[in-house]
Formats: C-alpha cells, structure tokens, sequence
C-alpha cells in the first residue's frame, strides 16, 4: 500500500508540527507567561461551571476545591495537547493558508470549550464515583479530547479544505 | 455522520474493553517484544522486563535497581485507534480490516518504543544515585522530553497518522 506523495508530504509535515509546537508550549517561558495563566483562566471557567450546576466550589489558581475533594488542572489537562494536535493536522494540510488558519482558530475554541466540561465532569466523577476517577482521567477523557480533534478535522477537510484545495488545483 | 459517530462509540468502547480486560495478556507479549529493544542499550543490557498485571516491572541479576513502569498509560491509544477504524465506512469490509491490522502492528511498535522511552526516562531520572553515575544532564532531559511528547501527544498522532493514511478519508 504505497503512499502518494501528498500523503507523505502530510504526514511527515504533520509530525514535525506536532512536535515542534508541543516543544513550544513546554518551554519555560511559555509554561510560566501563558501555559500557567491559561490554565487558571480554564480553573476558574470550570469552578463557576460547576456553582452554577448547584456545586459549591471554591478556585484557588489551578485548584477547584469542594467540601469533599478537589482537583488540580495541570498540563495535561489544560486542553492544550489536542489544540496543538488539531493545529498541527490542519496546518499541515493543503489547502489555502486562510482556511487552515481559520480552522486551527475554531477547533481550539470548540476544543477548550469542550475541556471546560471535562474538568467539571471529572470533579464530578472524583466526588461521586472516585474508583473511576484514575480511569475517566487517563484514559476516556484523554481519548475523548484527541477523538473530537480527529474528528474536527475530518469534518474541516470535507466541508471547507478539500473543496478549496479542488478549486485551487 | 450519526451513523459514523456511533460507530466510532461502539468502537472507542471495544477499545476501553479490550484494553481494560486484555492489558495484563498484551503486557506479557509487549514485554517479550520490547526486551531486545531495551536491551540495545548497554547500560540496560541485564533488564529482565517481568509483566505484573497492569505494569511492567524491571528486575536484572545485575546491579540495576528495579523499576516499575505502568504499562497501561503507553497503551490506551487502541481505545482511538478501534474508534477511529470503527467509524470508517464499511468497518467490517476486508480492506477496512486489512487497514487496521496494519495500523494496529504500526500502533505496536510503537508501544515498544514507547515503553523503551519510559524506561529510559526512569532510569536516567528516578532512580537517584544510579541516575546520575549512568546518564548526564542532557540525557536525562531528552529522555525526559521524549517521554512527555510520546505520553501527551505521540500515542494519538501515531494513531492518527496511521488511520488517516491507511482508510478512505485520506482520498479527500
């Protein structure tokens, strides 16, 4: 099953993309001057989130804390990996710059607004079901944000990239 | 599209079972397949890779402290990668099939290699003094570096990558 030299080209761009911008959020001064900020901004999105559903929760920086558990959004759970993974599929793409661009855009707002019920729900999970917290943590949760990228894209490539990439060619 | 979606559910959730009820079976082949590969390294030539249930434990005859690696958090990328197949059209049709037990060996090598850089990163990092004789700075942080990519990023963009390439949707 030979591969056709756009799909190289796809993914040998998309893996470079990949890592590069994950090195980027890593670095130190990202971590401290966006990566952290962010993650507080997500913090406190998702503790009122949680008030307004009748929890009582306090946040304090990262940490959303109840009367009977708490949880702490670190990297991981900020929402950032599969932002950088939908950016790098779609920037690495052929279709015109301003679509990629646009798409990148909208699939991390969808995706973050997306980890804003992801936190609350694994709150939800540690307080009233904690045998499954470890599981819904790791495994669901990771997969579910990694499969709502995949599936951004897909539905970025049929509806918007593809037609403009036909047009263009 | 609902119909692709709740065949990627029905997929993702044989993934969560297959992964769930299967590590401590898949840990016994993973560990037998990545023990050459470990041992490529000099410093880990003695590793003896012993599957425990959910993890791999590292024991040696030899002055290499043990380790405990869980093996589980390298390989719940399957859980995407039968979501993903699942979702395909036509899933049960033999070129789908094909495309995911190439995918699927694809996804296996690299749990070896994944599981190589979580040892490595073990034992250049967390395992004190044998650390720091066996593995410098830069090392250590590579090791360190790689682990976080494969863990965070890598296992889905090897998933991807391999769906993408080998089903239909990459003719659009």
């Amino acid at each position: 099953m030979p591969l056709a030299p756009r799909q190289t080209r796809f993914l040998i761009t998309f893996a470079l993309l990949l890592t590069a911008f994950y090195a980027i959020v890593t670095l130190d001064a990202v971590d401290a001057h966006v990566v952290v900020p962010f993650t507080r901004g997500l913090t406190a999105v998702s503790g009122a989130l949680l008030n307004a559903i009748g929890q009582h929760v306090n946040v304090v920086g990262t940490v959303i804390a109840g009367p009977r558990f708490a949880v702490d959004v670190r990297g991981g759970c900020n929402g950032l990996e599969a932002v950088v993974f939908v950016a790098a599929a779609m920037l690495s793409f052929a279709a015109p710059w301003r679509t990629r661009i646009i798409g990148a855009i909208a699939a991390a707002l969808i995706l973050e607004a997306i980890n804003v019920i992801r936190v609350a729900s694994l709150y939800l999970i540690g307080l009233y079901h904690r045998s499954l917290f470890e599981t819904f943590h790791l495994a669901i949760w990771q997969t579910a944000m990694f499969a709502i990228a995949v599936l951004l894209f897909v539905v970025w490539v049929s509806k918007f990239a593809a037609p403009n990439a036909a047009t263009r060619t | 599209m609902l119909r692709r979606g709740l065949s990627f559910v029905a997929g993702a959730a044989l993934g969560v079972a297959l992964w769930w009820f299967f590590t401590p079976q898949y840990n016994r082949l993973f560990a037998l397949a990545s023990t050459p590969l470990v041992r490529i390294d000099r410093r880990l030539s003695a590793a003896v890779l012993v599957p425990q249930e959910r993890a791999i434990f590292i024991t040696s005859s030899t002055a290499l402290p043990t380790a405990t690696i869980p093996a589980d958090q390298l390989t719940y990328n399957v859980i995407l990668l039968l979501g993903l197949f699942a979702a395909n059209a036509r899933p049960f049709s033999v070129r789908n099939l094909r495309a995911l037990a190439i995918a699927a060996t694809i996804v296996f090598a690299f749990h070896c290699i994944g599981l190589l850089i979580s040892i490595e990163s073990t034992y250049a990092l967390r395992q004190g003094e044998w650390s720091s004789a066996h593995y410098g700075d830069a090392a250590g942080h590579f090791w360190l570096t790689a682990e976080l990519v494969y863990r965070t990023v890598g296992m889905f963009g090897v998933v991807f990558g391999s769906w993408w390439t080998l089903s239909r949707e990459s003719q659009l």
